[in-house]
């Protein structure tokens, strides 16, 4: 006799995907909501929210006015699709076949999977204890066919109906805006104006009469009820590096974890060479046996490429890092990847001095810190400290405005007598109202000789009357 | 101020640049005039759309300045200024504005080289070096075009490199024989402007503040700068020069001397000849057994009052348009102070007889007063555009353009567009805003909303929010297109003002806007929509095709009792004017008995009497329940139309005459000024003297505070008598077609919507009412619009199928034309009509229009989703059924309802709240139709008491209920108490609730999103009438919330 069991799908519904992926546990303690991509409209929203009125579909200004405190974002197709797939990660440790429901949901093919987990219970114990960990709610619902059991979770109209008489009398209950039907909204419409409004009546109605009327798509999807056709496309194990290296033993000292680090730098490049890809940022975690995980972050540039311009980068990082204790394993996970440029040999050399320099801001920038290297900037804010005042290496705006004044100034300008310098053009006011900076701006510049040093200067006065001098010009 | 030179500014921009002036134009007037300068010329960038206002104070407050007039042009990264120094050459710049701006969309104009080189015989030219290498080709090329008019302007604001570029530009004008004259590129009056200045400036890139630098100016040097300044910037000769030029323009606006349109006068006429002809014609016509003295004496009057005023042309101006609106079956009404007369009479321009009505025409023009006459003429609201055009015919688009009405900054766009400059988080700023700019905010909720705490903004990022808005607010932003006031000209209109294109297309506007015309003089006639002419013509047309009798309005009796009657019962939905939630609850009280009365309950339920306090006063004279007298014997002739108590506008103008010595030109201020009077400000001083001049003349302060409140109302909705008897006499018009052709006005009102304050459904419900049989949509029996069918002798209105929603006009008109003679009998027939689409088929099905093809609209929609029409409808799998009877399930009450509500916004079935309380899914509550009666049967329970108890009556009867219906009205008038007035229907009738608004502003989600609500509260009616209502305690969202939105109409 065949197991009741031998075709089996379970289908999982995640309601608030796209939430829950972008506020994560923010979205347990406070009104959280999405918007649509018109700016304009709710898309989605948290029961918090819900609970004070606000509703998908709603204005944004209807929600404002209903919910006083509430964070928003915008809603994301790929963030969704991407955590679709990562919960499809975590199924296919358990399930072979699997097949992603974009935008919302993952059909799984049990019947088959069971004898290796030991029964229908002891499957759904794992699986549902690996997705509560991934944090989404979610609608689980087993079914004959693929899309009974989808019907089923959506709807939540029972999660395990094993006898298939008794589905099929759930699933006749639904209303036809409950069945995902291949049609528009204004075909489903039509149905319930016609007084077609359940599975039950829509089943009645003469098939080929309904056919003609709404299309093959409508009959075939009804027909799915009952005879088991796959959903969606079948999931396939991404491409990605995320490997652990545990050591044969505790290493104390941090510069030593370069050697093994080698290892997985070596591994990595391999797997990037493999697969053409270029990647942005080296994540290390490093596990002790006690202490929580230290991470070990390094950003490279586009200069950086291969395991050995990787391991300087990293041996100078670990130079500054302190260990509270000893490490067990070793995580690498590569980020940002990104396809390798089209052009990878520099044929005529001329990027060599430019990637000489960036590879040696990488190095400067690991050994001191991002915020330690600063470069000239010339902005275009009209107060001159402020529109020259360094900024931190890779934070320029790219715009840059000179001025006929020097390029760096003094760090504050020095008190000057007035009468030992020529004026030779000037004055040039600036003044800048209040809303830049409390009691506004307002100085005079000129630019001057000053006999005695035989110099150009840049020379001002300030609104109380007094002079000074703001810097030199080279 | 004292300086050893004179100046005269020639380069100045006003806020009418729009987002680059950081200044209003009489600010930089009066700040010029206090420094002392000879003469300012405003040369806003392609416009004098800021010149009346520039102009208007000098000549108020007799500022000793000259105003010369000109406009900056951009083009190539060049710029130049032109100005005007005599009347030729304000006409040749105004009409090189309207070339380039015609060029363009709105707002926009586009400018080259060759448009400088012909048609500026006059104008002075004032060249800006742009920094080129071939600046001396270029200025070359300008001294030709302008000889011995062309200047070298040199501005040196003191940004980077200013000194070297004046030398250069100096240099310049040497080299090219041309002199040199200094300016200062003004765009604000004075320098601490200069912040509002940045902010216009992040406002118009759309961008915070700190990401636009490059686009802000260095420093403040953009103002008008005091002589110390001018004296060490620029040389004498320079300065010298400015006064050179100032002195050689003469051009006063006060110029521009209009001339009205002459050819509508017969060659062999003079334009009072030819009027009197007309008017003695049309006397003819409306008298024509015979002119009574007493109309004669007036006409005389009249005329010789038109004669010396020389307006002869407007009047025959309005009577052309009319006398065309007329050939066409165009129905139209006058109204304003000109239209009250008996020329206007005569000549056709209004219906009411001013002589029956007792309205003096001097009441309305003097020979004292300097105004223009005014006549605004209603059109039907679907035919105006008829008239427009026909205008422009007439005169051709150079002699007939738009009024323009300035858009300035109210606080909602100000903290937008501010907050977005100091980089707000615009999400979160929308988010404050839908919460405090909502109806029920507090006075000062701009201050409260800037101080939010989730804003997150620092003391210093507040206190500058707040200057800015205070600045910004009254900011014009953009010239958009009057309702309707056409500016008409004898010769073309670019002589006196340019022309630039609306956003509409085919529309063009002036630069000007009303008050601008009023002040130079120019006629504007306004040509308006009113949306209730529509529906009488309608009627009217309705009334002749069934019942085979023309009416005219002049056929109308003016004084039939019944219809007075209907309207002293508040019976007046769908009647003009009269019919809101106000206006009705006031008829029943002031009981209008002739044409006057109505004349002022028309005007009496606006802001201008609420707020003076002046309607309770008015109603316990009327009911003779105060003595009327007159604060003193002076102002009995004002004020005895109306009992003693000011009510219109023009009142409250005499009133200030003769209470507060006010003279003719202070009224005429008054009367112009009644919009700013809340703004104070530029009226402060008018306001104080009224008051000083009252208290002197021994008025009560009480009396004294109540005019000036009652000013503050007309300054929103100001609303003289001379408009109200336009109004009146078209809401008694329609108040007796209402009485006595109630199927056919309905049927217009039907066919006429959108319009008015009702519903199809609440109309058709009051039409049922009053027993007119209203039958449904149907495909065999409706025409496009709705119709009149016979019925027992009397008249029932058939539904078209325009109220079908989704039903496509020419599908519909093709569906009538093929119709057979006995109707469509079975469905295959529906498939030839051209352009009938599955759509139309579910929007036929939804409104039950297959009503004799099937038994129900589900069957209806089954079979004709089967019909093979043109367009292949499916579907390749499956080949024709035979047709099987497969019968659907029948959809029960509930679901027509909704249906009829979708597909037409009215049900001819069961009343929603009806059909709910049959199965029982609301609770019991006291109908509407009951409500009088409980409160009667308490009046005598309490009058029994009070008589057997020899109590005092208490002042009204108050009984506790719970009443439940659709919300049909939301509504809160700006009075001081902040009361909501919401109207619930039920299938018995309406109920009026008040809201309170503490209560509003607890149950918000209920009294704004819900459609039906239950309410307890105390019902309430006083002694001497039948007015009731239900004053709220508590609003709740009823369970059984319906399938479909039912149109309320809110917050009008």
């Amino acid at each position: 006799m065949p197991s009741p069991y031998q075709s089996l799908w379970l289908y999982l519904h995640f309601p608030l995907l796209a939430l829950e992926a972008r506020f994560g546990e923010v979205a347990q303690s406070r009104s959280v909501l999405l918007t649509a991509s018109d700016g304009r409209t709710v898309k989605q929203c948290n029961a918090l929210a819900q609970a004070q009125g606000v509703k998908p579909g709603m204005t944004l200004r209807t929600a404002y006015c209903l919910v006083d405190n509430v964070a928003q974002a915008s809603y994301s197709a790929e963030l969704e699709a991407a955590q679709l797939r990562n919960l499809a990660v975590i199924c296919y440790q358990y399930c072979a076949d699997i097949r992603l429901c974009a935008p919302l949901g993952l059909s799984l093919e049990v019947g088959s999977m069971l004898r290796w987990h030991g029964g229908l219970d002891a499957f759904i114990d794992v699986l549902e204890s690996a997705i509560k960990h991934s944090g989404h709610g979610y609608q689980l619902a087993l079914g004959h066919t693929p899309l009974a059991a989808r019907l089923l979770a959506e709807n939540r109209a029972g999660w395990r109906v094993i006898d298939a008489p008794a589905e099929q009398q759930q699933l006749a209950k639904l209303s036809i805006t409950q069945l995902a039907l291949p049609l528009e909204a204004r075909d489903i419409r039509s149905l319930a104006a016609m007084g077609l409004k359940t599975l039950q009546q829509l089943r009645q109605a003469p098939r080929s009469e309904l056919g003609y009327r709404f299309g093959q798509a409508l009959i075939d999807h009804l027909n799915a009820l009952q005879k088991p056709r796959e959903l969606g496309e079948r999931f396939q194990l991404p491409p990605c590096y995320d490997e652990r290296l545990e050591l044969w033993h505790e290493v104390a000292a941090a510069d030593a974890l370069i050697f093994p680090i080698k290892r997985l730098l070596h591994g990595l490049d391999a797997y990037l060479n493999a697969r053409q890809l270029s990647t942005g940022k080296l994540c290390f975690s490093l596990a002790h046996r006690e202490a929580p995980v230290t991470p070990l972050t390094i950003q490279l540039n586009s200069a950086s490429r291969g395991s050995q311009s990787w391991a300087v980068l990293v041996a100078l990082a670990l130079e500054r890092l302190t260990l509270p204790e000893p490490v067990l394993i070793i995580g690498l996970r590569a980020e940002a990847l990104t396809a390798r440029d089209a052009i990878n040999e520099d044929l005529l050399g001329d990027r060599r001095p430019q990637a000489e320099a960036q590879h040696l801001l990488a190095m400067l920038a690991s050994k001191l810190g991002n915020q330690s290297i600063q470069q000239p900037n010339a902005g275009a804010d009209w107060r001159p400290a402020l529109a020259s005042r360094p900024v931190a290496v890779g934070q320029t705006t790219g715009a840059s405005y000179a001025r006929a004044q020097p390029a760096l100034l003094l760090a504050q300008p020095e008190p000057i007598d007035p009468t030992h310098y020529h004026a030779l053009s000037g004055p040039e006011r600036i003044a800048v109202p209040a809303w830049a900076q409390p009691g506004g701006f307002q100085r005079d510049y000129y630019r001057a000789w000053h006999p005695k040093s035989r110099s150009y200067h840049w020379i001002s006065r300030h609104r109380d009357g007094r002079w000074y001098r703001e810097g030199v010009f080279a | 101020m004292s300086a050893d030179f004179d100046y005269a500014e020639l380069h100045c921009l006003s806020n009418h640049s729009f987002l680059r002036g950081a200044s209003h134009p009489d600010e930089l007037v009066l700040r010029a005039a206090e420094l002392g300068y000879q003469a300012l010329a405003l040369t806003d960038e392609c416009s004098v759309a800021g010149v009346v206002k520039a102009w208007r104070p000098i000549k108020e407050k007799r500022v000793c300045l000259k105003l010369i007039i000109g406009s900056e042009f951009r083009f190539d990264d060049q710029g130049v200024v032109l100005l005007a120094p005599n009347r030729q050459a304000y006409a040749q710049l105004c009409h090189l504005i309207t070339r380039a701006r015609r060029r363009c969309g709105k707002g926009d104009y586009s400018i080259t080289r060759a448009d400088f080189s012909q048609g500026l015989d006059d104008c002075f030219c004032l060249w800006l070096p742009s920094g080129h290498s071939d600046d001396l080709k270029r200025l070359h090329g300008f001294r030709n075009d302008f000889p011995e008019r062309c200047w070298v302007l040199v501005e040196n604001l003191l940004d980077e490199g200013a000194f070297e570029r004046a030398r250069r530009a100096i240099a310049l004008a040497e080299a090219a024989d041309v002199p040199a004259v200094c300016g200062n590129a003004v765009l604000m009056h004075h320098p601490q402007r200069k912040e509002l200045h940045d902010a216009l400036t992040a406002i118009h890139y759309r961008q915070p503040l700190d990401q636009v630098w490059l686009h802000l100016k260095p420093n403040a040097e953009n103002h008008l700068r005091s002589f110390n300044k001018l004296r060490s910037l620029y040389s004498p000769a320079l300065l010298a020069e400015t006064m050179r030029i100032a002195e050689r323009c003469h051009f006063d606006l006060s110029e521009l001397s209009y001339s009205y349109p002459s050819d509508l006068v017969p060659g062999q006429f003079t334009a009072p000849e030819y009027l009197r002809l007309l008017v003695r014609q049309g006397a003819k016509r409306r008298h024509p057994k015979g002119i009574s003295a007493a109309f004669e004496e007036q006409l005389d009057k009249e005329l010789a009052l038109i004669r010396e005023k020389g307006y002869e042309h407007y009047f025959l101006t309005v009577y052309d348009i009319v006398r065309f609106a007329r050939s066409q079956g165009i129905l139209c009404q006058g109204r304003g102070s000109a239209a009250n007369s008996a020329v206007c009479y005569c000549l056709g321009i209004t219906e009411v007889d001013p002589v029956a009505g007792k309205l003096v025409f001097e009441r309305f023009i003097s020979t004292g007063r300097n105004e223009p006459p005014d006549i605004d003429v209603d059109f039907e609201h679907e035919r105006r555009e008829e008239v427009i055009q026909y205008l422009y015919r007439r005169y051709g688009r150079k002699r007939a353009a738009l009024a323009a009405t300035l858009i300035s900054y109210r606080p909602k766009s100000a903290v937008r567009d501010v907050g977005r400059a100091l980089g707000i988080d615009l999400a979160q700023l929308e988010r404050r805003l839908a919460n405090y700019g909502w109806r029920y905010r507090s006075k000062n909720w701009i201050d409260e909303l800037v101080q939010d705490e989730g804003l997150g903004l620092s003391a210093q990022q507040i206190s500058v929010f707040k200057r800015l808005l205070a600045g910004i607010l009254g900011f014009p932003r953009h010239l958009s297109q009057h309702v309707g006031g056409f500016v008409l000209t004898d010769q073309r209109i670019a002589d006196y003002v340019p022309i630039e294109n609306a956003a509409m297309a085919e529309r063009t506007v002036i630069q000007w806007d009303k008050d601008d015309l009023e002040a130079v003089g120019l006629m504007k006639v306004d040509v308006l929509a009113l949306g209730m002419l529509t529906a009488v013509r309608k009627t009217l047309d309705l009334i002749r095709q069934h019942q085979g009798k023309t009416l005219r309005l002049q056929d109308i009796p003016q004084d039939d009792a019944e219809v007075y009657a209907m309207i002293q019962r508040a019976d007046t939905i769908g009647v003009f004017q009269i019919e809101s939630r106000a206006q009705m609850s006031m008829l029943p009280r002031l009981k209008p008995k002739a044409f006057y009365d109505l004349v002022v309950q028309v005007a009496i339920v606006r802001p201008g009497p609420i707020h003076g306090d002046m309607v309770h006063p008015y109603l316990r004279r009327r009911l003779g329940q105060e003595k009327v007298d007159y604060p003193n014997d002076a102002l009995k002739d004002v004020l005895e139309r109306t009992l003693g108590v000011p009510i219109f506008q023009e009142q409250v103008i005499s009133l200030a005459r003769v209470a507060a010595n006010f003279s003719s030109d202070e009224a005429n201020t008054l009367r112009s000024s009644m919009a700013s009077w809340k703004k104070t400000g530029h009226i402060s001083d008018l306001r104080d003297k009224l008051q000083a001049n009252m208290r002197a003349n021994g008025y009560t302060e009480d009396f004294i505070q109540r005019i000036n409140r009652q000013i503050e109302g007309f300054g929103e909705y100001g609303f003289p008598e001379s408009h109200a008897t336009g109004f009146a006499m078209i809401a008694y018009v329609s108040s007796w077609l209402k009485h006595h052709h109630p199927a056919a006005f309905c049927c217009a009102l039907l066919n006429s919507l959108p319009m008015g304050f009702y519903s199809a459904s609440q109309l058709v419900q009051d039409v049922r009412r009053h027993g007119v049989e209203v039958r449904p949509v149907d495909i065999n029996a409706s025409a496009w619009d709705s119709t009149l069918e016979a019925s027992n002798q009397d008249w029932a209105i058939r539904l078209g199928l325009c109220r079908v929603k989704g039903l496509n006009e020419t599908v519909a008109r093709a569906l009538i034309a093929c119709r057979p003679s006995d109707g469509f009998q079975h469905w295959r027939q529906l498939e030839g009509i051209p352009g009938l689409s599955r759509r139309d088929l579910e929007a036929l099905a939804a409104a039950d229009a297959f009503r004799t093809l099937s038994e129900n609209r589900h069957q209806a929609r089954w079979e004709s989703a089967a019909l093979n029409l043109q367009a292949p409808l499916l579907k390749d799998a499956f080949e024709q059924p035979v047709t099987t009877d497969y019968a659907l399930p029948a959809p029960d009450a509930m679901d027509n309802l909704v249906e009829d509500y979708h597909s037409q916004g009215l049900t001819l079935g069961q009343h929603p709240v009806q059909l709910l309380r049959e199965r029982g899914q609301i609770p019991d509550s006291v109908c509407a139709d009951q409500l009088l009666v409980l409160a009667e049967a308490e009046q005598a329970r309490l009058e029994r008491l009070a008589e057997q108890h020899s109590l005092p009556l208490p002042e009204r009867v108050r009984i506790p209920v719970q009443v439940l219906g659709l919300v049909t009205n939301r509504q809160m008038p700006k009075t001081a108490t902040r009361i909501t007035f919401v109207t619930l229907e039920d299938d018995t009738g309406n109920i009026n609730v008040i809201v309170r608004l503490t209560l509003a502003q607890s149950s918000l989600k209920v009294l704004t999103t819900r459609s039906l609500i239950r309410v307890t509260g105390v019902l309430e009616k006083a002694l001497d009438n039948d007015v009731i209502h239900v004053l709220a305690d508590r609003l709740e969202a009823l369970e059984a919330e319906l399938e479909f939105s039912v149109r309320s109409r809110d917050y009008h």
